[in-house]
C-alpha cells in the first residue's frame, strides 16, 4: 500500500493502542531506571549523588557479573536450538489428524501450562541426588543442582521442557497451514519424511520458526526464575545469569547500583543479538 | 479383493501403531506432570523415600483437603480466569492492529518502531515494578481488576507472531480485495482477521496461560484476599517449615484443570480451515 | 463453535466490568486515605488491615487466631480484623509502597521479620512499640515486662524497640536416636561441644567401601547456621558478630568475628568435624535425607519440630538437643529468629487503638500457647509458660521443651546480627564452607573469604547508604 496524504498516518493509528501501553508500562519506567543508573542510590532506591558511569564500570569489573554473562550465553546456546527442534519433531508427529489427536496434541502442549515456581519444585524433587527419581532411573549418582559441572545443564533441561509446549503449539498451527496439495504432490514423487520436511514444510513454516527462535532467544537471555529458586546462583555464582545477578543484587543485597546497571547492560547485549538475528530474516525466512 | 482387504487392514494396524507411538511420546513429554500428579496423591512420608517411587503406595486425598483448607482456591481461580481471559482478548486486539500496521504498510521508521516494540521483552519485570505500582496507585487503581490487567494489555511477542502470519498472507488475495474496492479497515475485519483464526487461537492460548500463571504483579496491586489469583494461592502453601510438596503439587493439579479445558476448547481452531483453501486460489 | 467462543468472551468481559466496577466503587466510597474501601469506621465497628507472611500451617493458625479475635475480643470492642496474605515477606511489598510514596494503602498491622527492621524504620507512618508503651494513649493489657527480653531485643534498633514479637523460634540439633544406639553412643547424652559433635559424626558415619552411605552430619553452613554457632563464642558471654553491637546500636560497619578471633576459634573446632569425612556440607535436601537415614544429625529451626517428628514417625526415634557450644571454654546458646507485629498509623486514633488491641491478643498467653502447640513457635510472653495448656503440651511432647530450655540458657544479647546485606554473608559463608570441606581452599582462606569478602561488600553498602 502506498501512503497518500492523510493515509500516511493510518498505520500509526493502528500502532497507537500497543505503543500507549508500551510507553506507559515499559519504557517510561525503564528510562527512569536508565536515569537512576548514573547515580548512587540507597537501599530504598533514593538517588544520592551523580556518579556517571561508575556503576557500569564497577560491574564490568566484577567477576561475578562477567561470569553471569558467560553463563547466560551457555543457557542460550544449549536451550534455544534444542527446544525448537524437539517441538518441530512433535509438530510433525501431530500433523496428521487421527482419532486420538486430541489426546496427544494436549499432551505435547501441556508443559507450557506449568508455572515456573511449580516446575522448579517438581524438578527439585526429581533432581535430588539420593531421593530423586532421575538418578534412580539413570542409575547415576550426580548432584544435579549443587555440582558446578552439571547445574547449568540441569537448569537448561527444565527450561527446554517448559518451552516445548509453547513452541509446539505455534509449530502445529504452522505445519497444519501447509497446503495439503503440496504435500500430496511431494508424496506422489515419493519424497521421504526428511526430504518432505526440509524441502517443503520448513520453507513454508520459516516465519514461525524464525519467530520461535527469536522468542526462545529472548526468553533464555532473560532467564532468571529457575536459577534463583533452584540454585541461588550456584556455588560461587557458577549458575547465575545476567538477570539472576540483577535480581540478587537489587532484591537480595539491596544494591540498586549494581542491579540497575546490570539490567541495562543485559538489555543492550540482548538487543544487539536480536538485531544480528534479524539480519538473517531476508535470507532464510520465506513469506509467501 | 483379498489383496485390498489386507492392505486396508495393514493400513489400520499402521494407524493404530502410529497413534500408540504418538501417545507414548506424549507420556514421555508429560512425565514431570504425571509425576507431579502422582505426588499429589501421596502421603507426605512416601514423597521422599528410598528407593524413590513414582506411583503412590497408598492413594490419599489429604493434600487436596489441605489445599482447600488453607486457600480459597476456587475463588482465586475465578479471579485468574477474569484476569487472564480479558487481558488476553485485549492483547489480541492491540497485537492484531499493531501487526497489521507492521506487515501491510510501508512507512518511515517502521523497522525502528518494530525493534522498539521487540525491545520491551528484554526489559525484566523487576526493573519496572516499582514505577508501575506508582502509576497504578496514582490512578487509584489499586485493588481493581483494571489495575491488575493494565500491564498485561500488550505483548510484543504476540505482535511479532501475528506479523509473521500476516506477512505470509496471500498477496494475490489482498490485491483482489483492493480491486473490489475494499477499504483497509474493511479488509482487516472482513478478510484478514477471519482467515487468521489459527494464529489468533494460538496467541490467545499462550497469552491466557502466561497471564494465568503470573504471581508478583497481581499480588502487588491487590490487598484483598478475594482479589487474589491462583499463583498467590500456591505460594500460600509454600511453608519452609513443613512438608509442602504434596499440597503444592495438589494445588498445581487443580490450577492445571482450567488451562487444559481452555486448550481443549480452542484446539480445533488451530486447524487451518479457510486459510488453507484461500492459498490454493 | 465461533458463537460459543464469542459468547464465552462476552460473558467474561461482562463479568469483569461488573466485578471490576464493584472493586472500583468500593475503593471510591472508602474515606480518602483509608484502605481498599473496606477499612475504617463503619457502623461502630472499626475495621483494620493485618498483612501477614503466614504460609502453610502458620497460615491456618493465623486465620484461626484472627477469626477467634473477631469473634471474641473484637466482637466486644467493635473491632474487625481483615487478614491479608502478602507473599513470603510483607516488608518487600511495603518497601514498594514507600518507594511509590503510597502510604494510603498501608495496613494497620504488618508481620515483620528482624531482617526487615532497617527498611521498616524508613517508613514515616510506623508507630514503634516503645511509643505505644510510653505515650499513655493506649490501654495496656500486655506490659512490656511480660515479654521475654531475648525476643524484644531482636526487634530493637538504637535502643528503641520497634515491633511486638509474634512468632519466635531457635535453632536445634535433631538426631537419629536409633543410629546413635547402634553406633554405641548414649542417645540421651547428645554432644555438648563441637569436638563431641565431631566424635558423634565419626561414629555415626556408615561406609560401603570408600563411599559414604550415611553421613554422620549434614549441615550447609548458611548465615543462619553460622551466626548461631558463633553466638556463644565470646569471652563476654555473647558474640555480636559485627561492630556497633551487631548493628543494633548504629549501622554495622564491619564484622568483628575476624579481629576478635571468634570465627577462627570456631573453625579450629569445626576442622575436627570435617576431618571425620562423614560430614556433608551441601544441602541437597537436608530434611528429606535425614528422614530416610542418609544422615544422622541435622540442624533445623524449632519451628520444624512438628514436620521433623512426622517425617521420622515409624522410621526411627527422633532426638532433639540444644546446639553444642564451640568448646568447653564457651557457653552454649542460640540466637532467636521469627517474626513480629509492627503498627502503622493510618491517621485515625480509633484504628490505632484497635490495632494495638489485636497485637496484644496475638502476643497474649493463650494465642502464644496455640502457636507453640501447632507451629513450634516459642511463646513470647512469660505468663504463657505458667498456663495449664503449656504444661500439658510439654508433658505430652517433651521434645518441644528443648527449645525452651535452650532459650532460658541463652544470653538475651545472642541475636542474629543486623547485617543489612545478609544475603551476601549467606552466600560467602555457604560457598566458603563447601569449598573448605571439599579441600579446595584452606581453613585460613575460608576465614578470609568470609571476613574480607563481607567487609568489602559492607563498605560498598555504607557508601551508598551511610
Amino acid at each position: 500500500m502506498k501512503p497518500k496524504g492523510i493515509r500516511q498516518f493510518e498505520p500509526l493509528l493502528y500502532l497507537l493502542p500497543a505503543f500507549f501501553f508500551f510507553i506507559v508500562f515499559t519504557y517510561y519506567p525503564f528510562f527512569k531506571t536508565v536515569f537512576n543508573s548514573f547515580f548512587l542510590t540507597n537501599f530504598m532506591g533514593v538517588r544520592k549523588e551523580f556518579v556517571g558511569l561508575e556503576n557500569y564500570i564497577r560491574i564490568l569489573q566484577d567477576p561475578a557479573f562477567l561470569a553471569s554473562v558467560k553463563n547466560t550465553f551457555i543457557y542460550v546456546i544449549v536451550s534455544v536450538p534444542v527446544s525448537v527442534f524437539i517441538a518441530l519433531i512433535l509438530a510433525i508427529i501431530a500433523n496428521k489428524k487421527t482419532l486420538s489427536s486430541p489426546v496427544y496434541e494436549t499432551m505435547y502442549a501441556l508443559p507450557m501450562a506449568m508455572s515456573t515456581s511449580v516446575c522448579a519444585m517438581i524438578f527439585e524433587l526429581m533432581y535430588n541426588p539420593s531421593l530423586g527419581i532421575i538418578n534412580e532411573l539413570l542409575g547415576t549418582n550426580v548432584s544435579w543442582l549443587t555440582d558446578n559441572r552439571f547445574t547449568i545443564y540441569a537448569i537448561s533441561f527444565i527450561s527446554v521442557w517448559m518451552n516445548i509446549g509453547y513452541n509446539f503449539l505455534f509449530l502445529l498451527a504452522a505445519v497444519r497451514n501447509v497446503p495439503a496439495d503440496l504435500i500430496e504432490a511431494a508424496d506422489m514423487e515419493g519424497a521421504g519424511t526428511v526430504r518432505l520436511t526440509t524441502k517443503i514444510i520448513l520453507p513454508i513454516i520459516s516465519p514461525t520458526v524464525f519467530f520461535l527462535i527469536i522468542n526462545s532467544l529472548a526468553k533464555s537471555m532473560m532467564m532468571s526464575g529457575l536459577v534463583i529458586i533452584l540454585t541461588d546462583g550456584g556455588r560461587n555464582g557458577s549458575a547465575s545469569t545476567m538477570i539472576s545477578y540483577m535480581y540478587s543484587q537489587s532484591v537480595n543485597a539491596q544494591n540498586y547500583n549494581n542491579g540497575y546497571a546490570s539490567a541495562i547492560i543485559a538489555f543492550i547485549i540482548t538487543f544487539v543479538l536480536m538485531l544480528f538475528s534479524f539480519g538473517f530474516e531476508k535470507k532464510y525466512v520465506h513469506y509467501n | 479383493m483379498d489383496n485390498s482387504v489386507s492392505l486396508k487392514r495393514r493400513k489400520d494396524i499402521g494407524k493404530v501403531l502410529f497413534q500408540a507411538f504418538a501417545i507414548l511420546v506424549g507420556l514421555l513429554v508429560l512425565f514431570p506432570i504425571i509425576y507431579c500428579c502422582f505426588v499429589s496423591f501421596m502421603k507426605p512420608n512416601q514423597i521422599q523415600s528410598i528407593p524413590p517411587t513414582i506411583i503412590p503406595k497408598e492413594w490419599t486425598l489429604e493434600n487436596y483437603f489441605n489445599v482447600m483448607e488453607t486457600t480459597p482456591i476456587g475463588r482465586f481461580m475465578i479471579n485468574s480466569l477474569i484476569l487472564a481471559g480479558v487481558s488476553s482478548v485485549i492483547r489480541l486486539v492491540t497485537a492484531s492492529f499493531a501487526a497489521f500496521a507492521f506487515s501491510f504498510y510501508e512507512f518511515k521508521g517502521r523497522n525502528l518502531l518494530f525493534m522498539i516494540c521487540l525491545g520491551t521483552i528484554m526489559i525484566p519485570s523487576d526493573v519496572v515494578l516499582v514505577t508501575n505500582y506508582q502509576t497504578i496507585s496514582g490512578l487509584h487503581l489499586v485493588n481493581t481488576y483494571l489495575g491488575m490487567m493494565s500491564v498485561f494489555c500488550v505483548n510484543a511477542m504476540n505482535i511479532f507472531m501475528m506479523r509473521q502470519n500476516f506477512l505470509s498472507f496471500s498477496r494475490t488475495l489482498q490485491e483482489a480485495a483492493y480491486v473490489d474496492g475494499c477499504s483497509n479497515i474493511r479488509f482487516f475485519f472482513k478478510i484478514l482477521i477471519p482467515t487468521s483464526t489459527p494464529v489468533l487461537t494460538t496467541v490467545f492460548i499462550s497469552s491466557f496461560i502466561s497471564t494465568w500463571n503470573t504471581y508478583l504483579w497481581p499480588m502487588l496491586v491487590t490487598n484483598q484476599p478475594l482479589m487474589r489469583t491462583v499463583q498467590v494461592g500456591v505460594t500460600m502453601l509454600n511453608n519452609e517449615d513443613g512438608n509442602v510438596h504434596g499440597p503444592i503439587m495438589a494445588a498445581s493439579m487443580l490450577v492445571l484443570i482450567p488451562t487444559v479445558a481452555i486448550f481443549l476448547i480452542f484446539r480445533k481452531k488451530i486447524v487451518s480451515g479457510i486459510m488453507g483453501g484461500a492459498l490454493k486460489e | 463453535m465461533k458463537k460459543i467462543v464469542s459468547l464465552v468472551l462476552a460473558a467474561l468481559m461482562m463479568l469483569t466490568l461488573l466485578v471490576g466496577c464493584g472493586g472500583n466503587s468500593n475503593s471510591g466510597s472508602g474515606s480518602s486515605g483509608s484502605n481498599g474501601g473496606s477499612s475504617g469506621d463503619e457502623g461502630g465497628v472499626v475495621t483494620i488491615e493485618f498483612w501477614n507472611s503466614a504460609e502453610g500451617a502458620m497460615a491456618t493458625s493465623t486465620e484461626y487466631l484472627v477469626g477467634l479475635f473477631n469473634d471474641t475480643v473484637g466482637k466486644d470492642k467493635g473491632i474487625h480484623v481483615n487478614s491479608v496474605f502478602q507473599g513470603g515477606d510483607v516488608v518487600e511489598k511495603l518497601k514498594t509502597l514507600v518507594q511509590a510514596n503510597d502510604y494510603s494503602n498501608f495496613p494497620d498491622v504488618g508481620q515483620i521479620y528482624a531482617a526487615g527492621l532497617s527498611t521498616v524504620l524508613q517508613m514515616k507512618n510506623l508507630v514503634p512499640l516503645d511509643t505505644i508503651y510510653e505515650s499513655g494513649e493506649y490501654e495496656i493489657t500486655l506490659p512490656k515486662e511480660e515479654i521475654i527480653e531475648n525476643f524484644l531485643r531482636s526487634y530493637t534498633y538504637e535502643g528503641q524497640t520497634v515491633s511486638l514479637p509474634l512468632n519466635a523460634s531457635t535453632m536445634l540439633m535433631y538426631y537419629n536416636k536409633d543410629a546413635a544406639k547402634e553406633a554405641g553412643l548414649d542417645p540421651d547424652a547428645p554432644p555438648k561441644t563441637i569436638a563431641e559433635l565431631a566424635e558423634w559424626t565419626d561414629a555415626l558415619t556408615v561406609r560401603d567401601g570408600s563411599t559414604v552411605t550415611r553421613y554422620g552430619l549434614n549441615i550447609q553452613m548458611d548465615r543462619y547456621e553460622l551466626v548461631n554457632f558463633l553466638a556463644g563464642v565470646s569471652d563476654t558471654g555473647c558474640n555480636y558478630i559485627g561492630d556497633n553491637g551487631g548493628g543494633r546500636d548504629a549501622m554495622m560497619t564491619k564484622l568483628t568475628i575476624g579481629e576478635d578471633g571468634s570465627l577462627m576459634a570456631f573453625l579450629d573446632e569445626w576442622e575436627k568435624v570435617i576431618a571425620t569425612g562423614g560430614y556433608k556440607a551441601v544441602n541437597d535436601d537436608e530434611r528429606g535425607e535425614f528422614a530416610n537415614g542418609l544422615s544422622a544429625i541435622n540442624f533445623q529451626s524449632s519451628a520444624q519440630l512438628a514436620s521433623m517428628m512426622s517425617n521420622a514417625e515409624g522410621k526411627f526415634e527422633l532426638g532433639v538437643a540444644p546446639l553444642p557450644a564451640c568448646s568447653d571454654k564457651y557457653g552454649a546458646g542460640a540466637a532467636v529468629g521469627g517474626g513480629s507485629l509492627a503498627m502503622f498509623d493510618m491517621g485515625d486514633a480509633a484504628r490505632r487503638q484497635a490495632a494495638w488491641e489485636f497485637m496484644q491478643f496475638m502476643a497474649s498467653a493463650d494465642s502464644q500457647v496455640y502457636l507453640f502447640e501447632h507451629n513450634g513457635y516459642l511463646p513470647v510472653c512469660k505468663s504463657a509458660y505458667e498456663t495449664d495448656a503449656y504444661k500439658a503440651f510439654v508433658e505430652s511432647t517433651p521434645e518441644a521443651a528443648v527449645a525452651v530450655e535452650q532459650l532460658n540458657n541463652s544470653d538475651p544479647g545472642m541475636q542474629e546480627p543486623m547485617d543489612l546485606i545478609n544475603w551476601e554473608l549467606n552466600t560467602l559463608s555457604k560457598d566458603s564452607f563447601i569449598a573448605w570441606t571439599n579441600g579446595e581452599i584452606t581453613k585460613q582462606e575460608c576465614h578470609d573469604n568470609i571476613v574480607d569478602g563481607f567487609n568489602a561488600k559492607l563498605t560498598e553498602y555504607i557508601r551508598a547508604n551511610g
